[in-house]
């Protein structure tokens, strides 16, 4: 039975294209892993590694989901199915979305490093990715919010040489940190497989649920103009959402956040990255300096976060609500400038302490500050567009569902970041590169923006795709 | 459904030779038909008959490949016609983000509507959502639900009305209260539904159509005596349509 189980679950969560995809990956990741010569960790990719792996354990758990259908509390549940089969079947489904993400974003430093040791540990890592996945959901919002901290700063406290968290092992501890993981990833994966046991009875639960959840401290509409309205939403509360295998989540989150609140927890990171930065004293040269790698490294993390902002943009919209109410390029030039807005008060703290370690004599801090003010904007407002015009999914019932197949197109949204992460890159070792790069994204956002043709084809692609 | 004379000098609605397709599935096949102003009219058609087309051409929201359509004489895209028309999608959702009184402030405030807070209570009163004003919209169960999408729908007191399928999930007294209030505003009213017994308590005409194109447009006294006086007007329906196909 469970053949049958497991192939009917991943035809009905994956679409043909993006499995063939996955598979081949895979293959490309395993062959790239033997075929290149060790060359030993590379300060840079140390960094990278800790510092992506920190943001993406606290985002699967900050926002994971279990990939369960509406129709699989409807139909697939009420069959007499073995648990053990139907909790391994979606855990398979949870790691070809999340798991082989890991192996793909990774794989290739296993070439860095000359030991095996490595390959354990990015299984580990994918692993546990996976089975954070599934846990969220039974985990209190603020729970969930603590705990996604708390993972972030142990991943990130191996910079200070500790030698047990998940990201030591890519951070010279290769032995503790694997220990680490393998324990971390013991520990998740049953509390995984518990949490399948259940599904149906978690999603039972969301189907019964009658509590009437009151929102505490409304916004006021009254009085303002179209436009004002449209600002005044989008600058007081956040959403953020992500559905796609490098996201880390199979749903998309429609819960909304006071924008306070998400720029006083930027205000503590990234006091946190200016006391780390400066820790590592004044640079001499750019190569030879931690200072560095640190720079890109929070550059590239807040690339991703601008990412996963930009996912939420459109997901939530009511066509039938704003866009009978305001012509479509009316409409959708606001909403996307007042997100920007949006994110650039949460990024605004980063950019301070940027601008602070600049003030002191930390002269590659300039290509942080570069990033954040010249290439994150534009490329944000690219994302929104790129997503609303290739694959738009819009959140129309319960948080716990998969609102569609994982497919190709869907992976396609996340293209967008490659160049973007290129270009936050390069920029860092030339930080006019931010600003030509900044210069031309912002002319081509604007240029989609403005223009009428290409949100008259946005609101048929949204219409077409079911958006109500 | 009041008898009070209505103006029939101009067109609320009018769809001259449109056709629409989705890639090459066509939806719309030169299908016309127009509706006075103030005249409240049925969509009748079976399933993919093309209703839903209909309307999402009417708002705006999809354009169409051939003809034209005209909202009391402008584009249906054109800020003349978005602020005459107010719009309920079958299984309508509000921002699930915002609670029932943050949905109604919001888009009474994007269009622009001169008293927000006025119409806003008139509205919570009207459809019974005051003691649901601070609920968030997810939490709400789908009858309160499609109460409050009925409220945006005509929270800017619009002079067209299109409605798809608007009694859905209403219980008996909110669809009397329902239909009681639809009754009361002025305007051009067009209501798609599959039920006969809604369309002839909200309508007093009737458009046909079936596999995309016009098939017949009349009042619902025309459509009855279409059959034998005991015959139920579901069964010269289902006739009429079961012929086209």
């Amino acid at each position: 039975m469970l053949p049958k189980l497991l192939t009917f679950v991943l035809r009905t969560r994956f679409s043909r294209p993006f499995l063939i995809l996955v598979a081949v990956m895979l293959v490309y990741s395993i062959a790239i892993t033997s075929a290149v010569p060790p060359s030993g960790m590379t300060l840079i990719f140390s960094y990278y590694a800790t510092g992506i792996i920190a943001f993406f354990l606290a985002m699967a758990l900050a926002t994971g989901g279990v990939m369960v259908m509406k129709s699989d509390r409807d139909y697939l549940f009420t069959l007499p199915l073995s648990t053990r089969d139907l909790s391994l079947s979606i855990f398979v489904a949870q790691f070809v979305a999340f798991g082989t993400t890991v192996l793909l974003m990774f794989a290739y430093m296993a070439s860095a490093i000359n030991s095996p040791l490595l390959i354990v540990d990015l299984a580990a890592l994918a692993l546990v990715f996976t089975s954070l996945g599934v846990i969220a959901p039974s985990l209190q919002t603020r729970t969930r919010v603590v705990l996604s901290v708390v993972l972030a700063l142990w991943t990130l406290s191996s910079f200070l040489n500790f030698p047990f968290t998940p990201g030591s092992a890519f951070n010279g501890n290769l032995y503790g940190g694997t220990a680490t993981l393998l324990a971390l990833a013991a520990v998740t994966v049953v509390a995984a497989f518990r949490g399948l046991s259940r599904v149906e009875l978690d999603m039972m639960k969301s189907m019964v649920r009658t509590t009437s959840s009151e929102i505490k401290s409304p916004n006021s509409y009254a009085g303002k103009s179209p436009l004002g309205a449209i600002y005044s939403m989008n600058l007081s509360n956040m959403s953020l959402a992500g559905r796609m295998n490098m996201a880390g989540t199979s749903r998309y989150v429609s819960r909304r956040v006071k924008t306070r609140w998400v720029v006083a927890a930027s205000t503590a990171a990234a006091a946190a990255y200016f006391v780390f930065a400066f820790s590592l004293g004044p640079p001499q040269t750019i190569e030879g300096t931690d200072t560095f790698p640190v720079a890109i490294v929070a550059a590239v993390i807040l690339s991703f976060l601008g990412f996963f902002f930009s996912q939420s943009a459109i997901t939530n919209e009511r066509i039938w609500l704003s866009l009978t109410s305001l012509p479509a390029t009316t409409y959708f030039r606001h909403l996307i400038a007042s997100k920007v807005v949006s994110l650039m008060l949460v990024l605004a703290p980063f950019a301070a302490a940027d601008a602070a370690l600049l003030a002191l004599g930390y002269g590659v801090a300039l290509a942080g500050l570069a990033i954040i003010i010249a290439v994150i904007p534009g490329s944000f407002v690219l994302e929104i567009c790129w997503a609303a015009y290739i694959a738009p999914i819009q959140v129309k019932g319960d948080d716990m569902m998969m609102p569609a197949q994982f497919s190709l197109r869907q992976l396609a949204t996340g293209l967008l970041l490659i160049p973007v992460i290129i270009l936050a890159s390069v920029a860092s070792l030339f930080p006019i590169v931010a600003v030509v790069g900044g210069l031309v994204t912002c002319a081509l956002a604007a240029l989609l923006v403005l223009s009428g043709g290409f949100w008259s084809r946005v609101v048929t692609k949204l219409t077409e795709n079911g958006f109500v | 459904m009041s008898s009070e004379s209505r103006p029939n000098t101009a067109h609320g609605i009018e769809l001259v030779h449109v056709s629409k397709s989705y890639g090459s599935v066509p939806a719309l096949s030169d299908l016309s038909f127009e509706i006075p102003v103030g005249g409240r009219y049925a969509l009748l058609g079976p399933n993919g008959a093309g209703k839903s087309t209909t309307l999402k051409l009417l708002i705006g929201s999809l354009r169409a490949d051939t003809g034209y359509i005209k909202i009391l004489g402008s584009a249906p895209e054109s800020k003349e016609s978005k602020a005459t028309v107010g719009y309920l999608p079958e299984d309508a959702l509000p921002y699930r983000m915002l609670s029932v009184r943050e949905n109604l402030e919001y888009i009474a405030a994007l269009r622009g509507v001169a008293d927000v807070r006025g119409q806003t209570e008139y509205l919570l009163d009207e459809l019974d959502l005051r003691q649901y004003e601070k609920s968030n919209v997810g939490r709400l169960s789908r009858g309160n639900t499609q109460k409050l999408a009925i409220a945006l729908a005509i929270v800017h007191s619009p002079k067209v009305l299109l409605l798809d399928e608007p009694l859905n999930y209403l219980d008996i007294p909110t669809q009397e209260k329902v239909i009681s209030m639809l009754d009361r505003l002025e305007g051009t009213h067009l209501v798609s539904t599959h039920i006969m017994s809604i369309a002839n308590r909200l309508t007093d005409s009737v458009v046909m159509i079936s596999k995309g194109m016009f098939l017949w447009e009349g009042t619902i006294e025309e459509l009855k005596k279409k059959g034998s006086p005991e015959e139920p007007i579901e069964k010269v329906v289902a006739r009429m349509m079961t012929g086209a196909s």
